[in-house]
């Protein structure tokens, strides 16, 4: 049997820190943000598209998703099929610390990945609720313009939400 | 690279959070406060929390000697338990009537005669906020014996909680039946009068409504002249003022209207049980598979007494077409209509048990509503069963 060797299209990425990624057309039409581009631009394809806003590292990251996203929809959906892409989930986001996961959401939102985008939100969301309010401050890099008095007057109002909370792992 | 997330990101991660955390997170900073108490945000909240089917909840009321008590479960096999509602209020009759409950809120109505005396409570027992409603100010009465329906909704249209007041009465010497509707919105929080032209059927009597699709369901009849009874189902769509009707089952058309009762069946239509008591106690239970679809009526269950011993009382419906009964006087029980099986889920209460119905924990009130731990604790209930005992707490704070 033999195979016709196909070519598959390449785009070319350069990164914010000069790196660059070839990928296949098919995973770069994930990023919604570079579709849109082509689509407007379709002679544009041969050019490098700069990406001023994403590391490398994060890029690196975003194309491994893509092609595992790529190659799960490829397959016949079954429940262990959405099992697995639950585990695969899982384990993307797991040893990211919370920098990591900021940079990905920023390079997602950026380049329009909806999918990987609702995914790193949950996770956060998942990440931080049982988290106690300080924890929460930090992450977001938000400032507490509350009076000792006021903030004193909201926990009292709502009791019962400050309870439970999970110590601070950072 | 700013590490700061973008506002529309916050708010994705937001919409995702429970609203334990989200109200917890009022106190991060003064921004977020506005932010999680807006309209907007309850209400996105509030579709993000719908659309996921697997995270809703069944509302129960158990009945005890001297007092009611709230428990939200799991729609799973295990039918474990999520955690039981502190139930703050004291009611100047023996118990609550429950309206109804939708989106998070729950609708209770306290007394029943004279109207004006009535209190009507909407409550959020997730984040223990709730409202006392202004009287309907209804005016026609002037001592005339009348009759008042109530029954509660969403409107997702608008985004509003709706409440909805039936009053009828007899008028001039034919006894004709005079109706006025009043319908209340939780947004403009006021009642007014609608003029909807209600079809000529009283609904007196059945005071347990299904809000579904957007309508409030009742059974409603007619009166023969030769004495005879027309049963059918009227709904009021919320959104556009409207009335409708729907035809029931040839075979329950003609009964005694209070033989019939209607409730939700599975998200998006109804079901209608009969009762009678003709040749030993009998229950059937009828389903619109396709709501509004008048062939697509389904007798799915038939109950006869075995022994003498009374029928269980269908409480509704949960996932995977089993109904939650009432057996043996208190104990609840889950049947699957498929293979027959009855499964007693371990759950009872003396005086008896409600199905409340399906639940999301929604922030609605938290912009509006008053603390419930403002009030006495008049029923003094498990004070510590809804706290998680833990005290750990946050030690933060510099």
């Amino acid at each position: 049997m033999s195979m016709a060797a196909v070519e598959t299209k390449k785009i070319t990425l350069r990164t914010a820190d000069n790196h660059e990624f070839e990928v296949e057309e098919a995973i770069a039409m994930e990023f919604s943000t570079i579709k849109t581009f082509f689509d407007e631009n379709p002679d544009a394809s041969e050019d490098t598209i700069p990406l001023p806003n994403v590391t490398s590292k994060c890029l690196s990251a975003i194309i491994e998703y893509c092609k595992s996203h790529l190659a799960f929809r490829a397959r016949e959906t079954s429940s262990s099929i959405d099992e697995q892409v639950r585990t695969y989930d899982e384990e993307f986001v797991k040893a990211r610390d919370n920098e990591s996961l900021k940079e990905l959401i920023l390079a997602a939102n950026y380049l329009n990945i909806k999918a990987l985008l609702d995914m790193l939100n949950q996770a956060v969301a998942d990440r931080i609720k049982n988290k106690s309010v300080e924890y929460v401050r930090r992450f977001f890099g938000l400032e507490n313009d509350y009076t000792p008095e006021e903030e004193a007057a909201i926990r009292a109002e709502n009791e019962w939400a400050f309870e439970g909370v999970d110590p601070d792992d950072d | 690279m700013s590490d700061y997330l973008p506002q529309e990101v916050i708010l994705e991660i937001l919409r995702r959070l429970p609203v334990k955390s989200l109200v917890k997170c009022r106190s991060v900073c003064k921004a977020w406060n506005s932010l999680i108490k807006s309209p907007s945000f309850i209400s996105s909240h509030l579709q993000t929390a719908l659309s996921k089917p697997n995270d809703h909840l069944l509302l129960l009321r158990l009945f005890e000697n001297d007092k009611e008590s709230y428990f939200l479960h799991f729609d799973n096999d295990d039918f474990d338990e999520y955690k039981q509602l502190h139930f703050p209020f004291k009611s100047n009759s023996p118990w609550f009537r429950l309206v109804g409950s939708c989106n998070g809120l729950v609708c209770l109505q306290d007394g029943f005669f004279p109207l004006d005396s009535v209190e009507l409570i909407l409550w959020n027992p997730s984040i223990q906020k709730y409202i006392t409603l202004p009287k309907p100010g209804v005016t026609c009465l002037s001592g005339r014996a009348y009759n008042s329906t109530l029954g509660f909704g969403f409107d997702s249209r608008t985004n509003d909680y709706k409440l909805l007041n039936v009053v009828s009465m007899s008028v001039g010497e034919e006894a004709e039946t005079l109706t006025e509707v009043y319908l209340f919105s939780l947004d403009g929080n006021s009642w007014k009068r609608v003029t909807a032209i209600s079809p000529k059927y009283g609904i007196e009597g059945h005071e347990f409504s299904a809000f579904v699709n957007g309508a409030v369901h009742w059974l409603g009849y007619q009166r023969g002249k030769d004495g005879g009874f027309r049963n059918m189902v009227l709904g009021f769509d919320i959104s556009t003022e409207k009335f409708n009707v729907i035809r029931l089952p040839e075979s329950l058309v003609d009964l005694c209207p209070m033989d019939l009762s209607i409730m939700k069946y599975e998200e998006s239509s109804i079901a209608v049980l009969k009762r009678d008591w003709e040749d030993g106690e009998q229950l059937d239970m009828w389903v619109m598979k396709e709501y509004g679809v008048n062939e697509s009526w389904n007798k799915v269950l038939h109950l006869t007494d075995q022994s003498g011993e009374s029928l269980p009382r269908v409480l509704g419906f949960r996932k995977n077409r089993e109904v939650l009964l009432e057996v043996d006087g208190g104990e609840l029980a889950s049947l699957d209509l498929n293979c027959r099986q009855m499964e007693n889920l371990g759950i009872e209460a003396e005086a008896g048990l409600l199905f409340v119905g399906s639940y999301v924990e929604s922030l609605a009130l938290l912009d509006k509503g008053i603390d419930t731990g403002s009030l006495n604790d008049a029923n003094h209930v498990n004070d510590s069963s809804d706290s998680d005992a833990s005290n750990e707490g946050e030690s933060e704070m510099t």
